[in-house]
C-alpha cells in the first residue's frame, strides 16, 4: 500500500453494540496512548441522532462495529453509519467480523466505506493510514487500491435459488481466473433484465484492490451481449 | 550432639487433607488397609451425622496388628509403596494400600481417632491407641506428643476397628453416596458374574488365589442398600457384542468380538506389541431399543438404569478398583467422543460398561498420591493405547460388518422387485385380454412414473436432511474439541495473573474477567450442540413437555440474554405428555425461537423490549403449544410460502428450519398454524399435538 507510518489519531470514536468488545478496543486503544471515545446511548432507528452525536464528540477518527442489532444498541448496522459519516467527511472505518453472508451484503456498498477491516486483521498502528485513506477519498485523491476503472464485468453464471438473484462474474481486468459472487444488486436498475451467462458488463471497479472483499462496483450500467460479441 | 529434621503439626494437615482432598478416597483408603490384612468383610458405619458431631467406624476381621506393627507401620507415615511382590500371608493378595497419606486424610476428619486391633498372631490380646489431633494444634512440633499404646487381654475375634469421632459437617450427603459407589465398585462386583464371562474364555492372567474367599466392604447406609440392589443384577448377557482385548506378560495382544454366549465371532492379534503390564479389557456393548430387546426376558429400562449406575470402564488392579475410571463423568478411553465423530459400530458410556483387569505385580503402574487414578506414566499410556486400538480394531470390523449386512439388504429388495415385477407381468398376460393390455400397460406406466417422482422427492428432502446432518455432527465434533481450548485459557488466564505484579493486578483483572466472560459465553453456545444430539433425547418414548421445553429455555438463556431477549415460558397447571422423542420437541421449538433472534435483529425494525414468549395448554383433544415474539412479523415473503426449503427472509438464514419445523410436527401426527402478526406483535405458530392418551387409544 502506498501509505506508511501516518501518525494515529490522538482520539477516536467508539460504536460498539457489545460491551465486552468495546471495553476491550478501548483497552487496545490506551495501550497505544489513544484516547477512546465510546458512544453507549440505545438508538433505536434514528440513525440521524447518532451521527449527529458522532460528529459533536470531535474525535478525527471513528470505528464502527458491523452488527449493532445483536445487543439492541440500533436497529440499522454499522456500515449505514460509516456511509453516513463519510457524507459529512468524517473518517471513519467499519469493523466486521467478515463471515461468508456479510460479505455480499457489504459489497453492496463497499464503494462507499473506504476503510472495512475485519477484527482479526485490525491493527491499532495502521489506524493513521485508515484515516489518511479516507480523507485521501473525500479530496477525489483516492489511493491505488480504492481507484477505480472501467472494466468489463464478464457474467459467468446466474442464480436466483430462492432469494436475491446472484450472478458470478469474472473480471478480467483484476484476475482473470477468479470468479466472484456479485449481488444483483451492485448493478443499474436498467441493466437486470434479460441478462444471460456469457454477457458482459461494464462497470467502475477498482482493479487495484489487492482482495476480494475490498472490491467495489459503481455504475454498473452498460451490458454486451454474448451474441453481439461473438462476431467479433 | 546429633539433631534431627523436625515437623510442625500443620505437616499433618498438608499431607492428609490437602494431598488427598477426596473424603470418600480416604475411607476407601482405610478399607483398601484391611483388604491387605487378609479381612473378608469390612463394614463402614456413619453414626450421628446430622447431630453435627458424628462419628465413622471402620471395623474388619482381618489379621489386626500387634503392638510392633501399630509402632512401626500404622503410625508411620508416608513411607514408599508396599512391596507388590510380596503377597498377603493368608490369602496370598497383592497388596493395595500406598503411603498412608489418604488413611491420614480419612483420619483428620474428626477431632480423635481410637484404634483398637487384635492381632491374629497373639490370640487373647487386644491393642488400642487414642490420636487426639486437638493436641496437635497446641503442640509445637508433632514429636511432642506423646501416644500410648495400650495392651489388654480379650476374648473377642481377631480384627480392627477404626473409630473417628466428632467429625463435624465434613461428611456431606453426597460424600456418603459417592463413598457407597466406591465402596460397592471397590472390590470387582463383575467378578460375581465370574462363571458367566469366564464362558468360552481362554485362562486368563490371574494373581488371586484359590483360597482367597473374598472381600467385601459395605457401608451400612441406605444409599449403600438402593445402589447395591441396583447393581447386584447381572445383564451381561443382554449385551448386543463385547469387545474384549488380552495383553499378556510379554505384552502381545489379541483382540476379540464376542457375542453374548460368549462365542469369538472375530479374532486377530494387534499389529504391535504393548509396554503394558498384562491385562485383559472387556467392553460389553448394548443396542438399548425396544426392537433389539423384543426376545428378551430383561427389559430396556432395566438394563439402561443398571448401566447409568455401573457403565464405564473400570479399572481393577489385582482385583481392587482404582478409581476415578468408569466413575461418573469419567471417559478415560473417550468413548464418547469417538462415538460422536463416528457414531456407527461405537458404543458410548451410556450404552456399555467395561473393565480393564490388571496384574500390577510389576509396580509399573503408579497410583498418584491423591489415590485418584494413575500417573500417566508410560506404561499406562500403553494400556490405555492397548485398549483403545482394540476399539478401534472392533469399530472397523463392525462397520464392514454393518456395509456387509446393508448390501444384502439392498441386493435381496432388488430381488424381490424384480420378482414382483415378473409376478405382475405374469398375472397380466393371463388375466388381461390383449385388447385392455394397452390401456392397462399404460396406467401402470403412469402410476410407476407417479410413484417414481415421489421417490425422487423423498430423495431430495433425504439430501437436505443429510447436509443438516453433517453440519450437525461436524459442529458436534468442534464442540466436543473445544473442551481443550477453553481449559487452555483457563490455566493461561491463571499463568498470565501470577506473572503480573501485584500493584498492576487490578487493572488487569478487568481485561481478564473480560476473556474470563467471553470463555464462558462460548462454552454455553458450544454446549446447545452436544445437548441436542445428545442420545437420551433422541429414545422414543412419554415426554413431558413442560419439562423438556422449561430446559430447552434454560439452556438458551446465555444466547437469550445475549441478544438482551426474555424468553417467557407459560406451562398448562396439568401435565402434558406425548410419545416421541424429546430431540423432535428440542428442534420445533429451537428453530421457531432462533427464527425469533433473527427477526428480531432485521434492518430497520425497532423493539426496545425483545420478547418471546411460549405458552403450552391442553384442550378437549389436543395439546397447543404456542410460540409467539413482538419482532413486528412475517413480512417479504408470503405465509404460505414460509414452509418451503429454502425460503428466508434474513441474509444469513438457511431457510430450512421451518421445513424442519412442519416435517418434525408432521412425524408427530400434529399441525401447524402460523399467523404473520399477532396481538403480540410479531409472528405466531400454534402447533396442535395429539395427547398421549389417544396415541395410546389409538
Amino acid at each position: 500500500m502506498e501509505l506508511a507510518g501516518v501518525e494515529p489519531p490522538p482520539s477516536v470514536t467508539i460504536i460498539d453494540d457489545d460491551p465486552e468488545d468495546r471495553e476491550d478496543l478501548m483497552d487496545l486503544l490506551r495501550d497505544h496512548g489513544i484516547e477512546p471515545r465510546p458512544v453507549n446511548d440505545r438508538y433505536g432507528q434514528d440513525i440521524d441522532r447518532l451521527v449527529a452525536d458522532i460528529l459533536a464528540i470531535g474525535s478525527s477518527f471513528v470505528i464502527c462495529d458491523y452488527r449493532l442489532q445483536p445487543k439492541n444498541f440500533a436497529s440499522f448496522s454499522g456500515s449505514k453509519v460509516v456511509r453516513r459519516l463519510g457524507m459529512s467527511k468524517q473518517p471513519a472505518m467499519l469493523l466486521t467480523m467478515y463471515q461468508s453472508n456479510n460479505r455480499l451484503e457489504l459489497r453492496q456498498e463497499r464503494a462507499d466505506m473506504p476503510v472495512v477491516v475485519s477484527r482479526r486483521d485490525f491493527e491499532v498502528e495502521r489506524l493513521g493510514d485508515y484515516a489518511e485513506i479516507c480523507r485521501r477519498e473525500f479530496s477525489d485523491n483516492p489511493i491505488d487500491q480504492r481507484r477505480p476503472h472501467r472494466s468489463l464485468i464478464a457474467i459467468r453464471d446466474i442464480r436466483n435459488n430462492h432469494g436475491p438473484t446472484e450472478l458470478d462474474v469474472v473480471i478480467p481486468n483484476w484476475r482473470p481466473d477468479e470468479s466472484i459472487i456479485l449481488p444483483e444488486l451492485c448493478l443499474a436498475p436498467g441493466v437486470t433484465t434479460g441478462l444471460e451467462v456469457g454477457d458482459y458488463l461494464l462497470g467502475d471497479v477498482n482493479v487495484g484492490a489487492e482482495d476480494e472483499d475490498d472490491l467495489f462496483f459503481r455504475n454498473v450500467n452498460e451490458v454486451i451481449k454474448a451474441c453481439e460479441i461473438s462476431d467479433l | 550432639m546429633t539433631d534431627h529434621l523436625k515437623f510442625s503439626p500443620d505437616i499433618l494437615r498438608r499431607l492428609g487433607e490437602e494431598l488427598v482432598p477426596a473424603i470418600d478416597q480416604g475411607i476407601v483408603e482405610l478399607v483398601k488397609n484391611a483388604y491387605d490384612a487378609d479381612a473378608t468383610t469390612c463394614e463402614i458405619a456413619l453414626v450421628g451425622l446430622a447431630s453435627g458431631k458424628g462419628s465413622i467406624s471402620i471395623l474388619d476381621n482381618g489379621t489386626g496388628m500387634t503392638g510392633k506393627q501399630i509402632r512401626r507401620g500404622w503410625l508411620v507415615i508416608g513411607r514408599s509403596e508396599k512391596n507388590k511382590n510380596s503377597l498377603t500371608p493368608k490369602y496370598n493378595r497383592v497388596p493395595v494400600g500406598d503411603k498412608g497419606l489418604g488413611r491420614l486424610a480419612a483420619l483428620r476428619l474428626g477431632d480423635r481417632v481410637t484404634l483398637t486391633t487384635r492381632p491374629a498372631a497373639e490370640p487373647g490380646k487386644q491393642y488400642s491407641l487414642v490420636l487426639d489431633w486437638l493436641q496437635y494444634e497446641n503442640a509445637e512440633l508433632v514429636e511432642d506428643v506423646e501416644l500410648a499404646i495400650k495392651e489388654a487381654d480379650t476374648d473377642r475375634p481377631q480384627g480392627t476397628e477404626i473409630r473417628i469421632e466428632n467429625i463435624g459437617d465434613r461428611v456431606s450427603r453426597g460424600t456418603v453416596s459417592k463413598l457407597a459407589r466406591s465402596l460397592l465398585l471397590l472390590s470387582d462386583p463383575f467378578a460375581r458374574f465370574g462363571e458367566q464371562l469366564e464362558e468360552n474364555k481362554p485362562k486368563r492372567n490371574s494373581s488371586e488365589s484359590d483360597s482367597d474367599p473374598g472381600f467385601s466392604a459395605s457401608l451400612l447406609t441406605e444409599e449403600f442398600n438402593d445402589l447395591q440392589a441396583k447393581v447386584s443384577q447381572s445383564y451381561f448377557n443382554d449385551a448386543e457384542y463385547r469387545i474384549q482385548a488380552e495383553v499378556d506378560d510379554k505384552g502381545s495382544a489379541v483382540f476379540r468380538i464376542l457375542d453374548w454366549k460368549g462365542d469369538v465371532l472375530h479374532q486377530a492379534p494387534a499389529d504391535e506389541a504393548f509396554d503394558a503390564p498384562p491385562f485383559t479389557f472387556d467392553l460389553w456393548a448394548y443396542i438399548l431399543n425396544s426392537e433389539s430387546f423384543s426376545t428378551r426376558t430383561s427389559t430396556v429400562s432395566e438394563v439402561r438404569n443398571w448401566l447409568s449406575e455401573l457403565g464405564g470402564v473400570h479399572v481393577y488392579e489385582d482385583g481392587i478398583r482404582v478409581p476415578p475410571y468408569g466413575g461418573a463423568d469419567n471417559d478415560w478411553l473417550e468413548l464418547n467422543l469417538r462415538r460422536a465423530r463416528s457414531p456407527e459400530g461405537r458404543p458410548s458410556t451410556n450404552t456399555s460398561v467395561g473393565r480393564v483387569k490388571v496384574t500390577n505385580i510389576g509396580g509399573s503402574l503408579v497410583q498418584k498420591t491423591d489415590r485418584i487414578g494413575y500417573v500417566e506414566n508410560f506404561a499406562f499410556t500403553e494400556l490405555k493405547r492397548a485398549c483403545v486400538e482394540a476399539l478401534n480394531w472392533a469399530a472397523r470390523i463392525l462397520l464392514k460388518e454393518r456395509d456387509r449386512k446393508r448390501e444384502a439388504e439392498k441386493q435381496s429388495k432388488k430381488e424381490k422387485a424384480e420378482k414382483a415385477t415378473k409376478n405382475l407381468e405374469r398375472v397380466l398376460n393371463r388375466t388381461v385380454k390383449p385388447t385392455e393390455r394397452r390401456r392397462v400397460d399404460s396406467a401402470i406406466r403412469s402410476y410407476v412414473e407417479q410413484t417414481e417422482k415421489e421417490a425422487d422427492s423423498l430423495r431430495e428432502e433425504l439430501e437436505l436432511y443429510r447436509s443438516l446432518a453433517t453440519a450437525g455432527m461436524t459442529s458436534a465434533v468442534f464442540a466436543h474439541e473445544i473442551g481443550r481450548p477453553l481449559k487452555l485459557i483457563d490455566s493461561g488466564i491463571k499463568g498470565l495473573m501470577r506473572l503480573i505484579p501485584a500493584e498492576q493486578q487490578d487493572a488487569a483483572g478487568k481485561r481478564v474477567e473480560r476473556i474470563q466472560t467471553s470463555r464462558d459465553r462460548l462454552s454455553s453456545f458450544v454446549s446447545i450442540p452436544l445437548r441436542l444430539l445428545s442420545k437420551s433425547k433422541r429414545r422414543t418414548g412419554k415426554v413431558d413437555i413442560n419439562a423438556a421445553i422449561g430446559s430447552l429455555v434454560t439452556m438458551l438463556e446465555p444466547v437469550s440474554a445475549y441478544y438482551e431477549t426474555v424468553i417467557e415460558f407459560v406451562p398448562s397447571e396439568d401435565g402434558l405428555f406425548f410419545n416421541g422423542t424429546e430431540a423432535l420437541l428440542d428442534g420445533i421449538l429451537l428453530n421457531l425461537v432462533l427464527n425469533s433472534f433473527n427477526a428480531f435483529q432485521r434492518e430497520s425494525f425497532e423493539q426496545e423490549k425483545r420478547r418471546i414468549k411460549i405458552e403450552t395448554w391442553s384442550d378437549t383433544t389436543s395439546i397447543v403449544i404456542r410460540v409467539e415474539d413482538n419482532a413486528g412479523g412475517i413480512d417479504g415473503v408470503g405465509i404460505e410460502d414460509i414452509w418451503l426449503p429454502g425460503v428466508t427472509t434474513v441474509a444469513d438464514g438457511t431457510g430450512f428450519g421451518l421445513t424442519i419445523v412442519r416435517d418434525s410436527i408432521k412425524d408427530l401426527n400434529g399441525t401447524i398454524h402460523a399467523d404473520a402478526l399477532s396481538d403480540f406483535g410479531g409472528a405466531r405458530f400454534t402447533i396442535s399435538l395429539r395427547p398421549m392418551r389417544e396415541l395410546f387409544a389409538k
